[in-house]
């Protein structure tokens, strides 16, 4: 069962990361955070025992995204049509900043649905093989291949 | 942009925005919170484990009350060698 120091070397070791999925899914910086937060608290009141931490970690992160999503949906369905571009960046340059670009880049990604922003996430900025996204996330490997081509396809012509 | 090569190494010249500085201390602190505020185990938790002492007790009661009405109805008799020895000695 963790405490809160487990937490607090838990969030060390993979919170970062978490909240960078959160917030690709979701495309809201505050909402992001909300979602890395509830979901730590809630690993301490169930009370679960983490032999695999991360990827419990992630798919709660997961799961917590996509019920605020549906929630979102229910409750406002014009919010998820539009980009919500809410707080603060979505990306930043890992090297020299090409603003212009960033925020070519930024808008694409915003204007793509959450599903293929989460595979564009997990293939290009995580390195993960479309297997490995598969296993992630529950879905074929011929789904995730197919949201990553029309994710490619929509931002290759939003950026000209 | 040409391809989804190229879009693919223009991706990787970002990453993904890290966390606010808060988020950290804000999860740290609602888990501090989450655990004093911890509800005591509930009755379900603890219902399978009384019920298994339940039907131990129950069973032993069963089990020791019919040994008993067994007892009660069967007459005791001496033990054979006993009875053994006795036909030996009436013989002889």
């Amino acid at each position: 069962m963790p405490h809160r120091a487990d937490i607090g070397r838990l969030y060390d070791q993979c919170g970062a990361a978490l909240y960078r999925y959160a917030l690709m899914i979701l495309a809201d910086t505050s909402a992001a955070a909300d979602a890395v937060h509830d979901v730590f608290v809630a690993v301490l009141r169930r009370r679960v025992a983490l032999d695999h931490p991360e990827h419990y970690l992630r798919r709660a992160v997961r799961n917590e995204c996509y019920s605020v999503l549906r929630r979102r949906k229910t409750e406002t369905p014009a919010a998820v049509a539009a980009p919500s571009g809410t707080g603060g960046p979505l990306i930043e340059p890992v090297g020299s900043d090409d603003p212009d670009l960033r925020i070519a880049i930024e808008r694409a990604l915003g204007e793509l649905p959450a599903e293929q922003r989460e595979v564009v996430h997990l293939k290009a900025f995580e390195g993960m093989t479309f297997q490995e996204i598969a296993d992630a996330t529950g879905e074929s490997i011929n789904t995730v291949a197919s949201r990553y081509r029309y994710a490619m396809e929509k931002m290759r012509a939003q950026l000209g | 942009m040409r391809s989804s090569d190229d879009l693919d190494s223009v991706l990787k010249r970002f990453r993904p925005a890290g966390p606010p500085e808060g988020l950290r201390a804000r999860v740290v602190a609602a888990a501090g919170v989450a655990q004093a505020v911890r509800p005591a185990p509930a009755i379900a938790e603890w219902l399978p484990a009384a019920a298994a002492v339940l039907l131990v007790v129950l069973f032993h009661w069963l089990a020791a009350n019919e040994r008993q009405q067994i007892e009660s109805h069967v007459i005791p008799v001496a033990p054979i060698d006993h009875a053994a020895a006795l036909l030996a000695e009436f013989h002889e």
